[in-house]
């Protein structure tokens, strides 16, 4: 299990149910301030999230001048929060 | 972001540099228009007391890259990204530090409560060490 912020978790969450519903499912649970997967399977899922995230966020939110500058700073966060997540599960995908 | 390298180099055929700086450094992405630390979002990258001093927080801070597989993630075809190299032996001032929460993710964050203003100082001087790389576009 992961610990994070209300408010990163909340990021998370709405960037998932937007684009991922797998994801959303994955990391709607919990406490408002953890995420955790279950399995090898989900940390596929979360991984490839991660991968492709920032370029999805860019393309709907293109941040001319800085006005997406938020949810694609939130999209690499996402980044980030994946590897902790990975990280902290012991999975290696 | 205005100083550094003017011209734009190529993320996919910069790969064997960005590996090499990735042994001694971790990185910092930034937008074209974007203060390297900002924005500081509170929840995200910063957390407030409820005095509106900065609180300890070893989850939230600066993000920073420390593999070529976060980089990836984070800069896709088409985009164009600041690279800013930090020393993985920085010296951080009291009431900072920087951590390595795994093999792709580094942060800078705070140890102890600080204000607003005290905080702001220190980013400022940590952010002066790291040295602009160059600003990076990637291709398909």
């Amino acid at each position: 299990m992961s610990n994070f912020t209300k408010e990163q978790k909340e990021a998370f969450v709405y960037l998932s149910e937007k684009y991922d519903q797998q994801v959303f499912k994955i990391v709607n649970r919990g406490a408002d301030n953890e995420i955790y997967i279950e399995s090898e399977e989900e940390a596929k899922i979360i991984d490839e999230f991660s991968n492709k995230i920032c370029a999805l966020v860019i393309k709907d939110y293109p941040d001319h001048e800085r006005k997406d500058e938020d949810i694609n700073a939130d999209a690499e966060m996402i980044v980030h929060m994946v590897s902790d997540i990975l990280s902290d599960s012991g999975y290696d995908v | 972001m205005s100083k550094g390298k003017k011209s734009l180099l190529v993320f996919n055929e910069e790969l064997e540099l960005i590996e090499k700086e990735l042994k001694k450094n971790v990185i910092r992405t930034a937008n074209s228009r974007q203060n390297p630390q900002n924005p500081l979002r509170p929840g995200k990258e910063i957390t407030y007391d409820k005095s509106g001093n900065v609180e300890p927080n070893s989850k939230t801070g600066i993000s920073l890259a420390a593999s070529v597989k976060q980089l990836e993630k984070i800069i896709k075809p088409g985009m164009k990204k600041w690279l800013l190299a930090v020393d993985r032996e920085s010296v951080m001032p009291n009431g900072f530090k920087l951590q390595s929460d795994n093999i792709h993710h580094w942060s800078v964050v705070t140890t102890q409560p600080m204000t607003k203003d005290d905080y702001d100082k220190k980013v400022k001087k940590i952010i002066k060490n790291w040295r602009v790389m160059g600003r990076f576009v990637r291709y398909e």
